[in-house]
């Protein structure tokens, strides 16, 4: 039987009874407590339901199940779910608050798996069936769940940590091919964006000196034409005979 | 009458005493800020009398005379600046040596020049069909032509990049002024600068020995060096009295 001490009393009057004129043909037990508490309920699934085929989402693996889906990376359970949607028609999950990764289970197995029955039962605390018709009764279970979710809700960071957890042995094992291929591809990567960065300091420098080489001509053409009216005799300007009106012979000297 | 300011960095106006006399030669309409320096009486000298130098305050005066034969005594000037004026000489030798005679011991010269070839220099010529420069110089040739002919030694040099002023003075010079410096402000920022170091400005100042001293002179026969002994075909050692055939300078 089920230790009084880890259970509180609803959950013993309602744990694992099967409500009357009820009969499941398929099952799924979604387990991420602790294997103490996890070992010693699950023989009971066989007494309760007789005639239901289990298959189980746990880390470890259990006996007397039809499939063990064993979860090894923190989305390969939702992966199951999206699979295996409307395929069970009860799901008994056992909960762990400390189990991170399975901890939003409960909410996507009632959104993607649709069960016609969904028990709960968190360690240490409660146990409690739902049905996907009755809105009140999940209602009020989301609400009583909220201070457990509340305190152990996963943030970014989580998510962050998870997917570095996630990240880390691949990376470990990728390495060996990761660094000849990933680093030319990044240099070259850098390169193309350095490229047009090169490209566009040429075109400037090579406007700045088009614009440069249009002043100096344009100065130049000015200049050319000006000395065709330059007397050296008198050292002056002259402009149809007359003498420009200079001050001083050095005048062009700096 | 502006004067740029590594000029005046370079030119030692503000530590000659009270009274000091500084000749400009080629002053033109005047080289130097003259008011700024009321301590030092400065005489600018020149073949044309400019209009501008009635404008100049009571401690200068234009004299009017040739670079190659100075009307001045021997040691009269503490300073000479010649701003661009050498290359307009047809005898820079004679000008040097009468440069060379006239200043004091230790006095200061000021030669600034433009580099021949350079773009300044070739666009001036072009511009005025020669403009008055006789002379093309580099950094070595006036400096060797200045050790041969004088007493003066090198004690600053500086490149300069040109100013154009000479443009302004052309029929639309402002707008040439506008269109070469637009010009070169963009090829200096796209990393291409004509006008770097197409100008030179050299600091002398006059040693104690007059002309051109060779600085050894030994002996073929003794082997005694005889530094005191003046430029010619022989000379003859002072200790042995052999008369040795002078080796020219380079050979």
């Amino acid at each position: 039987m089920v230790p009084e001490k880890s259970f509180s009393r609803e959950f013993r009057r309602r744990f694992l009874e099967p409500l009357d004129g009820e009969w499941f043909r398929e099952g799924l037990v979604i387990a991420s407590a602790s294997r103490r508490s996890t070992s010693k309920t699950l023989p009971l699934l066989a007494q309760k339901f007789p005639g239901v085929n289990w298959d189980l989402l746990a880390r470890r693996e259990e006996s007397n199940f039809r499939t063990f889906y064993p979860v090894r990376q923190p989305l390969g359970g939702l992966r199951l779910l999206l699979k295996s949607r409307d395929r069970y028609e009860v799901v008994i999950l056992f909960h762990d608050r400390s189990d991170r990764e399975l901890r939003m289970q409960s909410w996507l197995a009632l959104l993607l798996l649709r069960p016609r029955r969904f028990f709960v039962v968190v360690e240490g605390g409660k146990g409690m069936w739902l049905s996907v018709e009755n809105r009140a009764e999940l209602r009020d279970y989301f609400s009583r769940a909220a201070w457990f979710y509340d305190r152990f809700f996963p943030g970014p960071a989580h998510f962050l940590r998870v997917f570095k957890r996630w990240l880390q042995p691949r990376l470990v094992r990728w390495s060996a091919w990761l660094e000849p291929v990933v680093s030319p591809v990044f240099r070259a990567l850098g390169w193309l964006f350095r490229l047009p960065v090169a490209l566009g300091s040429y075109l400037v420098r090579g406007a700045r000196l088009a614009g440069g080489a249009v002043c100096f001509l344009f100065a130049l053409v000015l200049i050319a034409f000006f000395r065709l009216l330059y007397d050296t005799h008198y050292c002056r300007f002259r402009f149809f005979g007359k003498k420009a009106s200079l001050h001083s012979e050095r005048k062009f000297d700096r | 009458m502006a004067m740029r300011a590594e000029i005046e960095d370079l030119i030692p106006l503000r530590e000659l005493a009270s009274g000091a006399r500084v000749l400009d030669l080629g002053c033109g309409s005047g080289t130097i800020p003259y008011d700024l320096y009321p301590h030092v009486n400065f005489i600018g000298s020149d073949c044309y009398a400019n209009a501008q130098t009635a404008r100049w305050p009571a401690n200068a005066c234009l004299a009017l005379g040739d670079a190659e034969c100075l009307p001045y005594a021997d040691g009269s000037f503490e300073g000479a600046v010649c701003n661009f004026v050498f290359e307009h000489f047809s005898d820079p030798r004679a000008a040097l040596r009468e440069l060379d005679r006239i200043l004091l011991p230790n006095g200061f010269l000021y030669i600034s020049f433009p580099l021949s070839g350079s773009l300044h220099d070739r666009l001036y010529r072009f511009a005025l069909k020669g403009g008055g420069h006789l002379q093309r110089y580099t950094f070595e040739s006036f400096l060797a032509m200045t050790y041969k002919e004088t007493g003066f030694k090198l004690t600053a040099y500086s490149p300069m990049r040109s100013g154009f002023t000479w443009v302004q003075h052309l029929p639309y010079g402002k707008l040439i002024y506008r269109l070469l410096f637009n010009a070169f402000r963009l090829w200096s920022k796209a990393g291409f600068d004509p006008l770097e170091g197409s100008d030179f400005m050299m600091l002398f100042h006059l040693g104690d020995r007059r002309g051109y001293q060779p600085s050894a002179m030994t002996c073929a026969v003794c082997g005694d060096n005889a530094p005191g002994q003046k430029p010619g075909r022989y000379w003859d050692c002072p200790r042995c009295s052999f008369r040795n055939i002078s080796v020219p300078r380079g050979a």
